[in-house]
């Protein structure tokens, strides 16, 4: 049996086929989005800095993704006990961590990165929970678009 | 909902596990001390609802023309 891809309905991307191993159930689903509880990832076509977190359950809610490290190398998330027992994790190679990105409609420079409350991955299990970090005080909203322009002018900087 | 008068040290249990304890009252404040299971998430209210309003506009973001300034790709997410 090769065949384990499902159809998902969506309003972005319309019908996608997606491998089953590309679903994340998340068992509290996403403050705002309870009921929500399993999830794609479907990748960007033109930007692979960016993934979405499709839900299977409602057509219309995806959000972008983003891994943060990109931009905050000594990004902490503390994932606690009972985090660790919901998804099961036992093995740090196991993890993802992402962020979920806004985006003001027409205006991306304004993109922000919500480092308040990340989303982590297991990926042997295919579990997911958006976890809210108390101790650390990473804003809610982190300008996406400014770090990825420095970061690029710095880059520039060291080649020439 | 159910209104409780409680002085400083004194404390209210919410069924067997959960205890809300008066720790300090200062000036218009009150601390509390809150024990609870470790399978009970205790957030302020407001964090929760900030967390639930940024992804309500999270979920409206769209990127299909977006051109980001770095040529990078992917970072550690690509075997998600």
């Amino acid at each position: 049996m090769t065949d384990n891809k499902i159809k998902v309905e969506t309003t972005r991307f319309g019908e996608i086929e997606i491998l089953e191993e590309k679903i994340y159930y998340f068992p509290d689903g996403l403050p705002g989005f309870s009921e929500c509880k399993k999830f794609c990832i479907v990748d960007n076509q033109k930007n692979t800095l960016f993934k979405w977190l499709q839900s299977i359950e409602k057509p219309e809610l995806a959000f972008v993704i983003f891994d943060p490290f990109l931009i905050l190398k000594n990004y902490d998330v503390f994932i606690n006990d009972e985090e660790l027992k919901t998804l099961e994790i036992n093995k740090k190679e196991d993890v993802i961590i992402t962020v979920i990105v806004t985006i003001p409609k027409g205006k991306p420079e304004e993109m922000t990165a919500n480092l308040k409350a990340p989303l982590v991955f297991n990926i042997k299990k295919k579990k997911g929970m958006q976890i809210i970090l108390n101790d650390n005080d990473y804003p809610l909203e982190y300008p996406v678009y400014k770090a990825l322009s420095e970061e690029s002018e710095d880059q520039n900087k060291g080649a020439s | 909902m159910l209104v409780l008068a409680r002085q400083k040290d004194e404390a209210v249990m919410i069924g067997n596990n959960i205890e809300i304890k008066v720790v300090e009252i200062k000036g218009g404040k009150v601390r509390l001390g809150i024990s609870a299971p470790s399978d009970i998430p205790v957030h302020r209210k407001e964090v929760f609802e900030e967390i639930r309003d940024k992804n309500i506009k999270a979920a409206d973001s769209d990127i299909f023309d977006l051109e980001t300034p770095s040529g990078k790709t992917g970072g550690s997410f690509t075997n998600l």
